[in-house]
Order: C-alpha cells, then sequence, then structure tokens
C-alpha cells in the first residue's frame, strides 16, 4: 500500500462531494435558465391566446434541472483540483496538492512529504474541504422566478381581443337615419321652388344639395369632405341669393312703374301675379305699347330709372368693377363668384339700357316700340322669376349654414356622442332648461339653485320650432358656466326674431339662432351671475392679465440644463480614461506628422549631431543613452531623409 | 523498492533535515536582527539568495545599512568578507587580481616568475558597493565570477571559493558619472532588493544600538560547511508540477511577444531569462524550507517573484517615457496569472 493511499481515498471522497454540489449548481443554473426560458414562453403564450396549463411548465422546468445538473454534475473533476480543495481547507500551502503530484518521487523529501500530507488530511473530512455554500446561480433563479411569476399572472389575450382591429375610417360612416331630414325637405323645398319659378341655377343647386346630402348618408363622404362642399355649396347659393335679391329689388321697381302708368298697369299686374311668367309680360307691355306708346314709353323710363336704382353704385361702375374683380380673379378662390356678380350687375345694366331703348323709341314713335317693348317685357318676366327665387336661395343657404354648423359639431354623427355630450353637460350642471320665447330678458334656473339672468334677443319662427345653435362659456371668474341656451321655439310670426332665449347661470354666454318660416334671426345672451347659496360670485366674462408687481420668488434665470431649444442635436462625448493621450503618444504623434515647421530637418540633424558627440564624449549610462536615441528617433523629421538614428 | 521501515526512517531524515535548515536559518537572521534594525525581509531574501548560490543587488539610498548587513552575514556566517568601492577608476585587475613579478631569491640563483596577486574578490562574500560608479568593462569583470564561480586571468583559471556570494549596491538617486548595470550583468543577480529607509520606530532603534556604549556583537552562527549543505538540501526539495508550471507561466508572460497581460504587450521591451525562473524556484524552495514544509507552493512562487524578475523585466519608451516601474508589471503578472493553468 502506498503512502499516499489516504490522501488519494482522501481525495476522491472530495471529488464526490465536489461533483455533488456542482450538481446542485447545475440545477440552480438549469432552474434559472428554464425559468427565463419558460417565461418567455408564457408571455408568448399569452399574447397568442392560450392559456398555459401547470403540468407542461413545471415538466419543463424539472427537465431543465435535470439537464443542468447533468452537465455540471458529469463534468471531470481531477483529482489535482480536489487537491487544492483540501490545501484551502488547511493551510492554502499546497502541501496536498504537491504530494498528490509528487506521490511517485521517492527522494527523501517527497516522501516526507507524502507522509506529512497524510497526516495533515488525516482529520479532514470532505464537508470540511468543500463546503456547503449558496449556489452561484441563485440570484439568476430568484430572478427567473420573479419573471416566471409575472408571466403567470399577465393576463391571456382575449379571443375578442385577437381579432383584428378595425378602426372605422373617417370617411364612409353612414349617418343615422333622419339625421339629415331638415336638409332633405329644405333641398326638396329648393328643388320645387326652382321648378315652379323655371330657376335652373335654383335647381341647380338643390341638385347638388341633394347628391351632397345622399353621399353623406350613405357613408360616402367623410365629414370634412362634407364640410367643404357645403361650404362651396352655401358660397354659391349665397351668391345666387344676392343676385336674386337684387334682380328682386330691380323687378319691384319696375313693376311699380309699370303699375304707375294706366297703359302699363296691366302689363305691371300681370307681373306681379305669383304665376306671371315672360311670356305673358311680353305680351302685355307689347300690347300697352300699341296701344299707347307715349305713356308705355314714360313707364319704361321709369322702370329703367327703377333699375338703376336698384343697381345703385355698382351699376354706376358697372364697367369699372367687372375690370377690377377680374384682376383680382386671377388667382383668387372668389373669381367666380366676382364673374358671376358681374354678369348680374350687366345684366341689369343691360336691362336697364334696353328700358331707356324701348322708352325713347316709345316716345319717338319708333316702330320698333312694340318690339322693344315686348323684350323688356319678357326680360322683367325672367327677372321677376329669378326675384322670385331669392327667398328659396336664402332658405336653402340657412340650411346649408346650419348643416356646416351641425356637422362640425358632430351632432349628425352616431346618437352616442350626441349622448355622451348630454351626459357629460349633465354631470356639469349645464343642462339648462327648455327655452322659452316671447321675451328677450329672462330667468334662468340653475340646478344647483342658482340664479342668472339672460339677456337674449333672437329671432323666432313662426312655426315655433327652430334649430337652435347653443354655445355655453365659462369665464375664467365664474364657478361654473352655464351655457347658454338657445332656441327659437315659438317665435310667433316673428319676422325679426324676438324669441331668443338667454344664457342663465353664471357667467354664462349664450348664442342662439333660430329659423323659422317667416323669420330669422340670432340670439345672443349674456349670463349674469347673480348671489347663489354656495357663492356669492359676481364675475365678469373674462379674466385680464393683472397689473403691478409680485412679490414671489422668479425661477433661475438662466434656466433648467437642457432647457435651452437649439436647432443641433446633443451628443455624448466620450473622453477615454479622461486622460487624453499620455506623452509617448504625443511625441510619437507629433513625429508622425513630421513637425510640420520649415527647416525642422536641418535642425534636427544639428542637435542629434550635438547629443551623439554628447552621448560619446561623457559617461551617460547605457539605459539612459537608450532612451535618449529612442527619442531622437521618434521625433526625427519623416518627410525628410532618414538619419540613421541608431534605435 | 525500499523497505517500509527504512522508509520511515528517511521520512524522518528528511523531516529532520527541515527542521534543522529552519532552525539553522532562523538563527543566521536572528543573529543578524541582533545588529540589523528592521530590514528582516531584507535580511531573509539576502539569507535566501545565499543559499540559492546566487548574488543579490541591493538598490538604496546611502546610509541605509546595505553595508552592515553584508558585514553582519558574513560575520555570522564564519565566512571571508571582501569589500570593493567602485569607482569610475576602478579596473579589472583592481577587482579580480593581477599577475606580478615576483623574484624568488634561492642561493646562487636568482629567478622571476609571475606570481598572481589575488584580488578583493576572492573572498566568500564580496561587496561590490555602488557598483553602478564603475565603467562596464570592470562591471564586466565580475561576470564569469558571479556567473562561474571562478576568475581567469590571463590564461590561468581561478577557482573561486565556495559559497561565493555577490552583494552589489547601487544608489538609485545619484544618476551622473553612473554606469547603469548592462543586462546582461543584471540577470546574474538572483534578488535585486530594494531597502526603503526604516520607520520611527525602528529609527529609534537604531540610534539606541549604535550611539550607546556598547556594540551589539554577532556571533558565528553557521558554518562554511553547513552552509554547503543547507545549500544542497535546496537543491533536493521536490516541486509540484502545477507549481513550476505556475513559475513557468508567469516567467513567460513576462515576454512582450507571448505574453497574454497587456501591460507587458505595451510596455516591455524583453523580458526574463530562464535564469529567472531558476532564480524564483530556488527562492520559492527556500522559502518553504523555511517555513518547515518539504515543498514549495504558489504562495512561496508569488512572494519570491518580484525581487527575482524585477531586473529582468525591461521597459521599453513607453514604459520609461509613462513613468511604469517594472514592479507594477510584476504585479499586474501576479495578480492576472492563474495559479492554475486552464489547460492544465
Amino acid at each position: 500500500m502506498s503512502d499516499a493511499a489516504p490522501l488519494l481515498t482522501l481525495l476522491r471522497r472530495i471529488r464526490r462531494r465536489l461533483r455533488l454540489w456542482m450538481a446542485v449548481e447545475g440545477a440552480v443554473a438549469g432552474a434559472a435558465a428554464g425559468a427565463v426560458a419558460l417565461a418567455v414562453a408564457v408571455i408568448a403564450l399569452h399574447v397568442a391566446g392560450h392559456a398555459v396549463g401547470l403540468a407542461r411548465p413545471l415538466a419543463l422546468l424539472a427537465g431543465s434541472v435535470a439537464v443542468g445538473a447533468l452537465v455540471r454534475g458529469a463534468r471531470r473533476v481531477p483529482l489535482a483540483s480536489c487537491a487544492r480543495f483540501a490545501d484551502a481547507a488547511l493551510d492554502r500551502q499546497d502541501r496536498v496538492l504537491s504530494a498528490f503530484c509528487l506521490q511517485g518521487d521517492q527522494s527523501p523529501l517527497a516522501r516526507a512529504l507524502v507522509r506529512d500530507a497524510v497526516e495533515r488530511t488525516r482529520s479532514l473530512a470532505p464537508g470540511g474541504a468543500v463546503t456547503a455554500r449558496r449556489p452561484k446561480g441563485l440570484p439568476a433563479l430568484a430572478i427567473g422566478a420573479l419573471v416566471l411569476a409575472a408571466a403567470a399572472i399577465a393576463p391571456v389575450r382575449s379571443r375578442a381581443a385577437r381579432l383584428p382591429v378595425v378602426t372605422p375610417p373617417a370617411a364612409g360612416v353612414p349617418l343615422a337615419t333622419g339625421a339629415l331630414d331638415v336638409e332633405r325637405e329644405e333641398a326638396r323645398r329648393a328643388a320645387e321652388a326652382a321648378a315652379r319659378l323655371h330657376d335652373d341655377q335654383l335647381a341647380a343647386l338643390a341638385g347638388e344639395l341633394q347628391r351632397t346630402l345622399r353621399r353623406l348618408a350613405a357613408g360616402q363622404l367623410s365629414d370634412g369632405d362634407a364640410l367643404e362642399k357645403l361650404s362651396a355649396l352655401q358660397r354659391e347659393v349665397a351668391e345666387a341669393a344676392a343676385q336674386a335679391a337684387r334682380d328682386a329689388n330691380a323687378f319691384e321697381a319696375a313693376k311699380k312703374a309699370l303699375e304707375g302708368e294706366t297703359a302699363t298697369r296691366g302689363a305691371g299686374e300681370v307681373l306681379a301675379a305669383e304665376d306671371a311668367d315672360a311670356a305673358r309680360a311680353r305680351a302685355a307691355l307689347g300690347s300697352a305699347a300699341a296701344e299707347n306708346p307715349t305713356e308705355t314709353g314714360r313707364a319704361l323710363s321709369a322702370a329703367a330709372r327703377g333699375v338703376a336704382s336698384a343697381l345703385g353704385t355698382p351699376a354706376e361702375g358697372g364697367d369699372k368693377n367687372p375690370r377690377r374683380l377680374q384682376r383680382e380673379s386671377d388667382s383668387s378662390d372668389e373669381a367666380s363668384a366676382a364673374d358671376k356678380k358681374g354678369d348680374a350687375e350687366r345684366r341689369l345694366e343691360r336691362l336697364q339700357r334696353d328700358l331707356g331703348d324701348a322708352a325713347s323709341a316709345c316716345r319717338d314713335g319708333d316702330p320698333s316700340c312694340r318690339s322693344r317693348a315686348e323684350k323688356s317685357g319678357g326680360d322683367l318676366g325672367q327677372m321677376g322669376g329669378r326675384g322670385a327665387s331669392a327667398e328659396s336661395l336664402r332658405q336653402l343657404e340657412r340650411a346649408l349654414r346650419q348643416m356646416r354648423d351641425r356637422l362640425g359639431r358632430g351632432e349628425m354623427r352616431s346618437g352616442d356622442q350626441q349622448a355622451m355630450r348630454s351626459f357629460e353637460r349633465a354631470a356639469r350642471g349645464e343642462n339648462g332648461q327648455p327655452g322659452q320665447g316671447g321675451q328677450g330678458q329672462q330667468e334662468g334656473q340653475q340646478r344647483d339653485g342658482q340664479q342668472g339672468d339672460g339677456v337674449g334677443t333672437g329671432e323666432g319662427s313662426g312655426e315655433g320650432q327652430g334649430d337652435s345653435v347653443a354655445e355655453g362659456e365659462q369665464s375664467g371668474g365664474g364657478e361654473s358656466g352655464e351655457s347658454g341656451e338657445s332656441g327659437g321655439k315659438d317665435g310667433q310670426d316673428g319676422r325679426d326674431g324676438k324669441d331668443g332665449k338667454g344664457g342663465k347661470g353664471r357667467d354664462g354666454k349664450g348664442k342662439a339662432s333660430g329659423k323659422g318660416k317667416d323669420g330669422e334671426g340670432a340670439a345672443a345672451a349674456q349670463g349674469v351671475a347673480m348671489l347663489g347659496e354656495r357663492n356669492s360670485v359676481e364675475s365678469t366674462g373674462s379674466s385680464a392679465p393683472g397689473e403691478g408687481q409680485g412679490n414671489g420668488a422668479g425661477g433661475p434665470p438662466l434656466g433648467k440644463r437642457g432647457d435651452m431649444q437649439t436647432r443641433g442635436h446633443e451628443t455624448e462625448a466620450r473622453v477615454v480614461n479622461g486622460a487624453g493621450p499620455n506623452r509617448a503618444e504625443v511625441i510619437g504623434g507629433a513625429a508622425d506628422r513630421g513637425f510640420a515647421q520649415h527647416g525642422y530637418a536641418r535642425v534636427f540633424a544639428d542637435y542629434q549631431a550635438a547629443v551623439e558627440d554628447a552621448l560619446a564624449t561623457t559617461a551617460v549610462p547605457e539605459g539612459r543613452r537608450y532612451v535618449v536615441r529612442r527619442y531622437f528617433d521618434l521625433i526625427r523629421p519623416r518627410t525628410g531623409k532618414s538619419t540613421g538614428t541608431p534605435r | 523498492m525500499t523497505a517500509p521501515a527504512d522508509r520511515v526512517a528517511s521520512n524522518d531524515v528528511a523531516a529532520a533535515a527541515v527542521a534543522a535548515f529552519r532552525a539553522d536559518l532562523d538563527r543566521l537572521l536572528a543573529e543578524i536582527a541582533r545588529r540589523m534594525v528592521g530590514q528582516s525581509d531584507i535580511a531573509g531574501s539576502v539569507a535566501s539568495a545565499l543559499l540559492a548560490g546566487g548574488h543579490v543587488l541591493l538598490e538604496g539610498v546611502p546610509g541605509l545599512g546595505k553595508t552592515l548587513l553584508v558585514r553582519t552575514l558574513a560575520e555570522a556566517l564564519e565566512l571571508s568578507f571582501s569589500r570593493v568601492q567602485f569607482t569610475p577608476d576602478l579596473m579589472p585587475a583592481d577587482v579580480l587580481g593581477t599577475n606580478l613579478i615576483v623574484e624568488s631569491a634561492q642561493p646562487g640563483e636568482t629567478s622571476r616568475r609571475f606570481e598572481f596577486q589575488r584580488g578583493p574578490i576572492f573572498a566568500h562574500i564580496v561587496l561590490a558597493d555602488e557598483i553602478n560608479r564603475a565603467t562596464p568593462k570592470t562591471q564586466s569583470a565580475l561576470l564569469e565570477a558571479m556567473q562561474e564561480q571562478s576568475v581567469t586571468v590571463g590564461k590561468q583559471t581561478y577557482p573561486l571559493p565556495p559559497p561565493f556570494f555577490v552583494l552589489a549596491t547601487q544608489n538609485p538617486i545619484e544618476m551622473e558619472g553612473t554606469y547603469p548595470l548592462p543586462e546582461a550583468q543584471l540577470d546574474r543577480f538572483t534578488f535585486k532588493l530594494r531597502v526603503d529607509p526604516p520607520g520611527r520606530d525602528e529609527l529609534h532603534a537604531i540610534l539606541e544600538r549604535t550611539t550607546g556604549s556598547e556594540e551589539p556583537a554577532v556571533r558565528r552562527v553557521l558554518g562554511r560547511e553547513r552552509l554547503l549543505e543547507m545549500r544542497a538540501l535546496v537543491r533536493q526539495v521536490p516541486v509540484a508540477r502545477p507549481v513550476q508550471d505556475y513559475a513557468v507561466r508567469l516567467v513567460e508572460a513576462t515576454h512582450p511577444a507571448r505574453s497574454p497581460i497587456a501591460e507587458v504587450k505595451r510596455f516591455v521591451r524583453y523580458g526574463s531569462s530562464p535564469r529567472g525562473a531558476q532564480s524564483v524556484m530556488l527562492a520559492a524552495k527556500i522559502e518553504a524550507l523555511r517555513d518547515g514544509r518539504f515543498a514549495p507552493s504558489f504562495a512561496d512562487i508569488r512572494r519570491v517573484a518580484l525581487p527575482a524578475l524585477r531586473h529582468r523585466v525591461l521597459l521599453n519608451f513607453d514604459g520609461e517615457a509613462e513613468g511604469v516601474t517594472s514592479d507594477a508589471v510584476i504585479a499586474a503578472l501576479l495578480a492576472q496569472i492563474a495559479e492554475v493553468s486552464e489547460r492544465a
């Protein structure tokens, strides 16, 4: 039996314990890795909407533990390593390692070494050499467990959530049924009026509105596009209404002039009739010219003046305005409107001129009196028809404006949004009471017991129903603004639209507009706060910046770091060690650049020669000579001829 | 095959030899400590170099007791001692000796012959004081003596009396008019030791010992024969392969071409020669014997690596310019070289 046999036995026992601990560490590491992998898998499955059971994860964890333990526990452990563990347990003088390595050496000292090691390890147990310690992978295992726990409690994505989210496009959402009933009715009325009055322009505008409504209702038009469309249509209708109003004025003036003369009174009555048309007016005025040309001429002359008065100033400058508008219309959106306006004026001017010519012809006994009178009658009849459509155009324009407002506020959209707005208003206590028309000043009752005065002016419709537009606004000083209410509810035959409803509540400001059959208008109400139960606040509608000086501390004069906005971008500067180049690098770098100075090569040669002389004639240590020569070698001019400095 | 009884006997003998070595060395160091205040590490390293058959280069400012240490060592060892003050005009013959014409006056006949007059190097312990003040020519005269333990003058070689131990000193401050030792000369020294100034307590002790009326006498504790026996025992100390491999890897790592250490690659011009590894290993063996152990450990290697390698690691220009010392490079080596190789 060898002297080292007990030592080898001990080392083998140490190796077994070492393997056991390595297996434990491998198991911990495997568990940590398995936990992290399992967490990733659980998260992925949860996102995919699959619930994870318990059996498979546990099996996976157990497998990773087993694999880790096997991998680490099966690793080769040399006995020399075990000897180092034993030495560490003794005195770290490598007695066991040396004895193990030199067990075959038969020299006296080697044998004494083995014997000494055996003696010293006699009382050493494997547990003393390989002490129980916390596995290295324990922190990783803890982290893995935390990640796994977090993944396990992460909610499983529902099946509905996994369905592709279809976001409704802004365009193409059909409107609720009945949302456009009012506008449809207006369009229908306009179309009927156009047919009755033979007004092609009104018919075209009504048709365009009907098409827009159809597309909007069918979801073929977004709100934004619809707003643009309606805006353009409204401008066009407004222009047409203005022209029609001017035609109506001119027509009225001409009609009164014709009714003023006995001979042409019949023609005037024809024109005044609701069912008057151009043909009848033409015939009536032609017959009047044939029967009494002088009186007819006088009436036509008066009609021409009436048309001229209707034209007013623009008519006098009719030759200039079109040119000015033409110049401005080169790049303006109002070019077409200006052209139309110019056409209308030119038409009236032409009518005025024709009436004047016809009057002159009749006064002068010109044979063309009758024909000219007939032409003028026809023109007046047409103008009367156009003037008759003015009201329809105004109604159409008003309907378009209200439709734009409703569409802009989203009131045409689904009832959910309206319900939500109603709920919000209710939550803020802003729900006012139904409007009451008929008086310009009302008192409003507020939910919280406060009262407010509302002063409103408005117009109500004759039918007692009108669309209202209300806006609530809260000023800075008010506690809770009360929305103004509007409602042209029951304007009784109100041509001037007296029936608005003022806003009520404190600091409320309301605007109201209503429309009716015979009246239209807008109401504005300003609510003034009165004393309430909670707070006696009387506030003005808006806050204003105060004057004077404050006594508070100001902010930092230079602002905070990073507040400065510049056009550049921030870049973090990194400096290696923060020390910059060392001396050797500075010298070497400068040498690489050749010390770009004029005449450096000549100066260097002189200095190097002097240094070599000094080195040769003085007792400079060899080591220092090396440093000096190395320095001169580094700083030698690189662009010139090599000086052959020894290294 | 050795019989068990003989084996036990030989084990006892070996243990006794190690114990005697330890005791003798402790007595020697204790005797030195009677006169020398402090510098116990220096004294131990000097004794180690002496037992390893090497030489020591002491570096330190004047007045730190370098010469006193050598004289005390010589007295305690009962060895011959000579001191050579190296100066720029010192010639090799002044150190080694020279042939003189000697007349022999015999009756009726007068003959003249050359007779070698031995220089101061013919001593067991030679103190080469301020060795860097001599010219390289004179410094080189020590090369053969230090390595071959012999002196050749003319065609005659004269062996030096064993044990031959050179202890050289040099002043690191006064560099003017000095000649740093060439690398070949430096490599002959087992250790290069830096002597630090004494501390406050040590200075008190120095004053008490040297300014009083009694001067501590040094007894001879070891004879020449015993010293040679101890040297022989050092050579018998076995070394485990991993420990030797650690020393080899350390020395190998001092070479910039083969070193994995960044500091070495950047700042070192030349690494240690195999003499460095020899010095490390012998010194580690002595360290083990001083501790009563039969084989050196990794810790022994680490302990002796600095004095054994610091003069064998030559810095390049970058190192010189950056003010890096060879001690720092070796410290980096010891910190980064693993005791057991990954391949082992």
